[in-house]
């Protein structure tokens, strides 16, 4: 092992020195290539890739905190409870739902899911229920791989509560700000239909 | 950070993660008025709305 002086390359290439910026720049390698930045705010930038101990890992927050907007971990949500759901009107096409709320996610790969909740009278008869993510206000996404719905024959069915269900989590890679909709949809006669429920999105990548 | 929304003068909505310009720029692109309110107004007012619309 070399010692290193500040500007000056070791015997083994290894070089710290610091840029007009102020930046502490490690570099590394026969060409004296920057492995490591770290500016004057602290934020390190590392150019390889980073490997942790496979049994120590990268720790995670130990308290009930929110990481920066653009970090790894962010989460994004939006809610409407019951008690302000959306009105429903049947469905006329297979995609035709209703928008129950929205999240806007900056440029970035996201993991985004949901609930759908359909809230209706005693009278209400349901011939189909769904739900989805879309980036098309009121309208379901059209690959059916990507929404939920539930078919409940021709004479329908008559639930007289609350029914919910889960939207599974679909990636998201986005290169600018984009909007995603929650939608809910049914095809029901006789009565009325509204609809509530989450949409989450956190950053993965 | 959260906020909530009272929308098109009826309907409540909460924002988690949005900045206020974020929710605020999404909103007006769907057409759609909006008024802040504090979390208090918001729980009081789904509470009323719950209590009269569960079946």
């Amino acid at each position: 092992m070399s010692s290193i002086s500040a500007g000056t390359t070791s015997t083994t290439g290894l070089v710290a020195t610091s840029d007009t910026t102020g930046s502490l720049l490690l570099k590394t390698g026969a060409s004296a290539t920057t492995a490591v930045t770290i500016d004057t705010s602290q934020a390190v930038t590392l150019t390889g890739t980073i490997t942790p101990s496979q049994t120590a890992g990268i720790v995670g927050t130990t308290t009930n905190n929110n990481v920066n907007a653009g970090s790894v971990g962010e989460v994004i949500s939006s809610s409407v409870a019951v008690g302000s759901a959306v009105s429903l009107t049947t469905a006329t096409t297979a995609v035709s739902g209703k928008t129950i709320t929205s999240i806007s996610l900056t440029a970035g790969d996201w993991d985004v899911f949901g609930i759908v909740g359909i809230n209706n009278t005693s009278t209400t008869n349901f011939t189909s229920s769904a739900g989805g993510i879309s980036t098309t206000n009121d309208t379901l996404n059209s690959l059916y791989e990507e929404t939920i719905r539930f078919a409940y024959g021709a004479a329908g069915l008559v639930p007289n509560n609350v029914f919910s269900f889960a939207i599974p989590t679909t990636r998201v890679s986005i290169a600018s700000t984009t909007t995603y909709y929650l939608i809910g949809y049914a095809s029901f006669s006789a009565s009325t239909a509204t609809a509530f429920g989450r949409i989450t999105a956190r950053r993965i990548r | 950070m959260k906020y909530f929304v009272k929308i098109d003068g009826a309907r409540f909505v909460s924002y988690e993660g949005m900045t206020q310009e974020a929710i605020i720029a999404m909103l007006i692109e769907q057409n759609l008025t909006h008024e802040f309110v504090s979390e208090s107004i918001y729980q009081e007012t789904l509470e009323y709305q719950a209590e009269s619309t569960m079946p």
